[in-house]
């Protein structure tokens, strides 16, 4: 689906400096159609410009990024790249345009130029599959910020999207709207194969995926599954990450000689097997 | 709330009013506007709030609304008045204060220029109280279309209208909270003369420049997303169509406008 | 120490509005002198309305707000007396930056009191070691500052009043886990320094557990909890019911209790659930 192939990124000189560090140095990663991968890493370290150039944002100073095998570097590809990888982003006022919710998710198929019937039906779909149908004639503003970014996934969900990229999505929301995106978003991706690469800076969001890849100074760290990667919390913690709290408890445990799975990351499978161990 | 004034223009309802196109709404305002300048005498003058009078009630608005969009400027209203009387002599002189006369004619033109006022703000306001602004960009855009020969770009147009209603309640909340920020800071917005408290607002109109600078930044990235590439090869999934009662509104205006001009040329003027 | 007295106050937004949730009741609340409280809630729970009434930006409707022992707002001429003795950090605090340099920025405060140079000078330059700024930076325009350290600056700002006592609202909000430490060390350092008590808003759990000496819980406008972090937590059921997320350790031992197993959910941390569990496992103590 998203493939990546030693993308080396700078910004020219003349251009100010928006983020000074966000330099990408030799990316490799493929992100395969239907996985649930996420992008971990402190800010600066590259994630926000390595999602500019799955939609063609940005495009790399060296190598290239593949998008269902088109080059986002051609210029024709541009609007192809960005109807495919629909892309969320942290802000959920900034991102909306219209003041009327159905107004605003139809603001994508109507740049794709698609017939009002067609466009009707796609934002209905969209709107219902973030449940968000019933404030379809509601004003953003009036929405909590879970709502307004849901309406976001939504509007991106309308232009029939293969991927959706999530830039910190829940970065700006209280645990209630966290919730609320992250529930949305594994839903796509569960019961629509949606292909999703969610930015974040959560390690209990990131153990949600079904591969964590992490990424410092415009490297790949390491990249693997969950279980595999918050394994390795000394590595998390010198690049200012942590592993979710459940690990770190089993790890603990483990250390002082309790027997516990070594692939512990919700609370829920924590519990389990320490009721398990209780028994023996 | 701050936010309910700027948005609050929109009544939402079902009225035949609000079911008209918005296109036929904004070309009957206009003509309305003029059918409230035509009258000369004050039979002609009645026939235009007759009209106004019927257009409301079609409207299902209760009468409070509008008498709420006419207050704020019943001031401009009394001051247009009050210069009619002073101004216009001629007729009965009633009052004689030196050189200040106040005349039958003045009292006339007076109050048939507040009437006229008054009809003019409530004409209009029927336009805002039972469109939302998004048809009523769309209906802007429309109209303005054929001025693409003149290099303007309807679309374009419409666009900012659509996001500066957008976020003018972001920013009117983001204006509240600066201001409280800066408030805990001491800053002090009530006292001082003219030239402190315009200096007072800099810690406060700085940082909302700039936040709406980054929020410009972010918006124009999603729409970018978004696949937007401006007015060119974009469809709408609202088409703004016209029923008949659009053209009977709009024949119902133009007979109006008839009978007034008629009414115009049998009557004469009453102003001076 | 000053002490905030607050005495069953209650804020109504214009009446008969759908706006009305956001208002709180009958809410009392005394701070201990130099104590660290932790504020939770949902947002619309009213904490960010309290919040605002601690430093007179906004009237009660009822009741009374004393400081000292004096109502807040018996001359309300005096009332920018109390911001500069009670210091507010908003959310987002960077977005206040006005000034071409963070050392006028941070001077702001000081000077709306009406501080003499030296004395301005000194307080922006111990504000800003307080907060981990080093002094170059104060020449600097706030806009050539990463995110973690314009928020640091914003703080700044507000720890050069020197208050009383400190209120922050999320002031972690946003930022990565790196940024969320910096703030809350920052915190935690110059409470240990300066005695200040410190009222801080967080939605995270994790960071009023292990920061806080005592928890309010708001919902719905009222105070739901007042308690001790032990306390509160030894609640983790009712918080849950509330919908607020408790640490991920508080929520495996409430698991565990669920499933039969006696234990007490009043932890928060790794190292507290380790000596809560290792009896139970039989584990054998390491180190």
């Amino acid at each position: 689906m998203l493939s990546v192939e030693q993308v080396h990124f700078h910004y020219d000189s003349d251009t100010p400096q928006v983020v000074p560090h966000a330099v990408l140095q030799g990316v490799d990663l493929e992100v395969k159609k239907g996985s649930f991968v996420a992008l971990l890493g402190h800010n600066g370290c590259g994630k926000s410009t390595l999602a500019k150039h799955f939609n063609a944002l940005l495009l790399p100073s060296g190598g290239r990024v593949l998008v269902d095998g088109l080059d986002t570097a051609a210029a024709e590809n541009t609007y192809p790249v960005r109807r495919m990888v629909g892309m969320v982003l942290q802000n959920p006022d900034n991102q909306l345009v219209s003041t009327i919710v159905e107004e605003d998710v139809a603001f994508g198929p109507e740049n794709l130029g698609l017939p009002p019937e067609t466009i009707r039906e796609r934002v209905d779909e969209a709107l219902r599959a973030v449940d968000m149908w019933e404030y379809r004639d509601h004003s953003p503003h009036k929405l909590s910020g879970g709502q307004k970014q849901r309406i976001a996934i939504a509007g991106v969900l309308a232009m029939h999207p293969d991927c959706i990229v999530l830039d910190e999505p829940t970065a700006m929301l209280d645990p209630r709207g966290r919730r609320e995106v992250l529930d949305t978003v594994c839903r796509l991706n569960r019961e629509q194969g949606m292909t999703v690469v969610l930015i974040t800076h959560y390690m209990e969001e990131a153990a949600m995926a079904d591969r964590v890849v992490v990424m410092d100074e415009g490297k790949v760290l390491t990249d693997g599954t969950p279980q595999v990667v918050f394994a390795n919390g000394d590595l998390l913690r010198s690049v200012g990450l942590d592993v979710p709290q459940p690990t770190a408890l089993c790890a603990a445990l483990r250390a002082r000689g309790v027997d516990l799975p070594s692939d512990i990351l919700t609370p829920e499978e924590c519990a389990a097997a320490l009721l398990e161990r209780m028994k023996k | 709330m701050l936010n309910d004034i700027t948005l609050g223009q929109y009544f939402p309802g079902n009225s035949l009013l609000h079911r008209l196109d918005p296109r036929m709404k904004l070309t009957l305002t206009m003509l309305f506007i003029v059918l409230v300048f035509i009258p000369r005498n004050w039979i002609s003058l009645c026939g235009a709030v007759v009209l106004l009078a019927v257009t409301v009630a079609l409207s299902r608005l209760p009468i409070k609304l509008l008498w709420r969009s006419v207050k704020p400027i019943l001031l401009i209203v009394a001051f247009t008045a009050v210069l009619q009387i002073f101004y216009v002599t001629g007729g009965t002189v009633l009052v004689q204060l030196g050189p200040v006369k106040i005349t039958t004619q003045g009292l006339n033109n007076a109050a048939f220029i507040a009437v006229r006022i008054a009809c003019l703000v409530m004409g209009s306001s029927l336009l805002t109280y039972t469109t939302t602004p998004t048809a009523l960009t769309d209906a802007i855009e429309y109209m303005l279309a054929p001025l693409k020969v003149l290099r303007v770009n309807a679309h374009e147009i419409a666009m900012m209208m659509t996001i500066a209603l957008r976020f003018i309640p972001t920013l009117v909340e983001e204006t509240g909270k600066i201001m409280s920020a800066q408030k805990a800071r001491g800053a002090d917005m009530e006292s001082g003369g003219l030239i402190q408290r315009v200096k007072a607002l800099v810690p406060i109109i700085i940082p909302l420049f700039v936040s709406s600078f980054r929020r410009a930044y972010d918006l124009a990235m999603a729409m970018e997303c978004r696949c937007y590439q401006g007015g060119e090869g974009r469809t709408r999934m609202k088409k703004l169509c016209s029923a008949p009662r659009d053209w009977i509104a709009l024949a119902v205006y133009l007979l109006v406008l008839a009978v007034l001009i008629a009414l115009n040329v049998r009557f004469g003027s009453v102003l001076n | 120490m000053a002490v905030l007295d607050i005495q069953n106050i209650t804020h109504t937004y214009a009446a008969g509005s759908p706006f009305e949730q956001h208002a709180i009741r009958d809410v009392s609340l005394k701070t201990v002198s130099g104590e660290l409280l932790g504020i939770i809630g949902h947002t619309g729970s009213g904490k960010s309305t309290l919040i605002q009434h601690l430093n007179g930006l906004l009237r009660p409707t009822e009741g009374k707000i004393l400081l000292d022992g004096q109502d807040i707002w018996e001359k309300p001429k005096n009332i920018r007396a109390v911001r500069f003795r009670v210091g507010m950090v908003f959310q987002y605090p960077e977005y206040q930056l006005f000034e071409d340099t963070i050392y006028k920025d941070i001077a702001f405060g000081p000077r709306n009191m009406g501080l003499d140079d030296a004395e301005i000078d000194r307080r922006v330059r111990r504000a800003a070691a307080d907060v981990g700024l080093d002094e170059a930076l104060l020449e600097k325009s706030p806009f050539d500052l990463s995110g973690g350290e314009k928020r640091r600056a914003a703080i700044a700002g507000v720890l050069a009043m020197e208050p009383e006592i400190l209120i922050l609202d999320e002031p972690t909000a946003g930022l990565d886990p790196r940024g969320r430490e910096q703030i809350l060390s920052l915190i935690r350092d110059y409470r240990a320094r300066r005695g200040t008590t410190v009222l801080l808003v967080s939605h995270s759990m994790e960071d009023i557990a292990r920061l806080a000496d005592r928890v309010l819980v708001m919902r719905e406008g009222e105070v739901a909890m007042l308690d001790t972090v032990e306390r509160v937590f030894a609640r983790a059921e009712e918080l849950e019911q509330m919908g607020l997320t408790v640490p991920a350790v508080t929520k495996i031992l409430l698991l565990l209790r669920q499933q039969g197993v006696d234990i007490a959910t009043d932890v928060y941390t790794v190292e507290q659930a380790i000596e809560r569990l290792l009896p139970l496992l039989g584990g054998e103590r390491a180190c």
